[in-house]
């Protein structure tokens, strides 16, 4: 029951987070509430997969694979170019703290955790980009059979 | 058809989505879906992320080559929505050569303005906190670390800094900020939770899966264009926040 609430509450933040950050990348105005809600179902994922499995990997690409389905779905509905969904959507799990820390252990030290986080940053990239591809070629072999 | 106007026309469509951060192969895209609807027999692109070739060819003609090379790229999901909305029109025949050419150029001179946008800042900064579980105190104080961070921001962005010096400063600021706000708000807080989520606006997550993404679409080069841009961005807010941290060392438990 905790972890319910928990989760539902940092979906909830996701929310707040993806909603301000649409409007610092300047997305349309009356499209702010529905790329945050994109940004809220991926991180909801990520939340629950982390439950059951502790990896790096399995979160990531789920999640990734969740914001591209719900992205496509969401373009063809506001007739909008996919990117502007999954840009918003992709970025609660972005590993952009892990390009800081790459960076920030550089410079200040420990040194030893560089190659730590060299490896989870790109795990994190690849699960993600990995994830987003798979989502457009599902929905591509799915979508386009059903609606000939 | 003029076909200087579409070349026109398709390279300022081209400008504008590089400018707005879209990806490589949708500047590609959409200007050969324009180029197209002239019926020649040649029209090529090529798009890199620091600019493009466009070339538009016939038998019966000289061949017209455009290159533009961009120099400032900035995310902007608005006026790549514009473009595209305009270019789809264009290709379904509901809208004539003029009108997407009068279009376009509106959005062109209406270069994307920086926006101070505090609130959304402000927003951004306390919902990765809460995203990452941090308590009621420390949610405040990531607020506030944004807020600040967010007039170093727009101010350097104002007096017309390098990117790499504005990242600079908005992350000083945003270190110092939360520095502070833990040594001085009652109740105990963990710096690197306030730290990690101010730094959230700034940081290049996007960059970097956008360069996994471009890699293994096939765009190499841009793939390692945006790579080494994750880094430099990267570099840039580490170095900020570490000088903040070097300050405030006896701050710092």
């Amino acid at each position: 029951m905790r972890i319910a609430g928990e989760i539902i509450l940092k979906s909830l933040g996701a929310w707040v987070a993806i909603w301000g950050f649409s409007r610092l990348l300047n997305a349309p105005k009356k499209l702010e509430c529905y790329t945050a809600g994109v940004g809220m179902i991926g991180w909801a994922v990520y939340l629950i997969v982390e439950v059951f499995n502790d990896g790096i990997l399995m979160k990531n690409f789920l999640a990734a694979v969740a914001v591209a389905l719900v992205s496509q779905a969401m373009a063809r509905h506001f007739k909008a170019p996919v990117i502007l969904f999954v840009i918003p959507g992709i970025l609660p799990m972005v590993p952009g703290a892990g390009m800081y820390r790459i960076v920030y252990s550089i410079v200040m030290g420990p040194e030893n955790m560089v190659g730590t986080y060299l490896l989870e940053t790109a795990t994190a990239a690849g699960a993600i980009a990995l994830g987003i591809f798979l989502g457009e070629a599902l929905q591509k072999v799915f979508f386009y059979e059903f609606h000939r | 058809m003029d076909y200087k106007l579409l070349l026109d026309t398709a390279v300022m469509a081209g400008e504008i989505l590089l400018e707005s951060g879209a990806e490589t192969w949708r500047v590609e895209d959409t200007m050969l879906r324009m180029l197209r609807m002239s019926g020649l027999k040649t029209a090529d692109v090529l798009a890199l992320t620091t600019g493009f070739v466009v070339t538009l060819d016939d038998p019966a003609m000289d061949s017209m080559t455009v290159m533009r090379s961009v120099e400032s790229r900035a995310t902007d999901l608005n006026r790549i929505h514009a473009v595209n909305q305009l270019s789809r029109d264009f290709c379904e025949g509901n809208i004539d050569l003029d009108a997407l050419f009068h279009r376009v150029r509106d959005i062109y001179r209406a270069k994307s303005e920086i926006k101070k946008n505090l609130l959304a800042m402000m927003a951004t900064t306390a919902g990765f906190a809460i995203m990452f579980g941090a308590g009621f105190y420390e949610v405040l104080a990531s607020a506030l670390a944004g807020f600040i961070s967010g007039i170093g921001v727009y101010g350097g962005k104002k007096a017309g800094m390098q990117s790499f010096l504005v990242n600079c400063i908005g992350s000083f600021l945003l270190a110092v900020t939360s520095i502070l706000c833990v040594h001085y708000l009652p109740g105990t807080m963990d710096l690197n939770v306030i730290i990690i989520a101010s730094i959230m606006p700034l940081v290049p997550g996007v960059a970097i899966t956008n360069a996994v993404y471009d890699t293994l679409h096939g765009d190499y080069i841009s793939g390692a264009a945006r790579m080494l841009e994750a880094f430099v961005t990267a570099a840039a807010i580490a170095i900020g926040v570490g000088l903040g941290m070097l300050l405030l060392r006896p701050l710092v438990r």
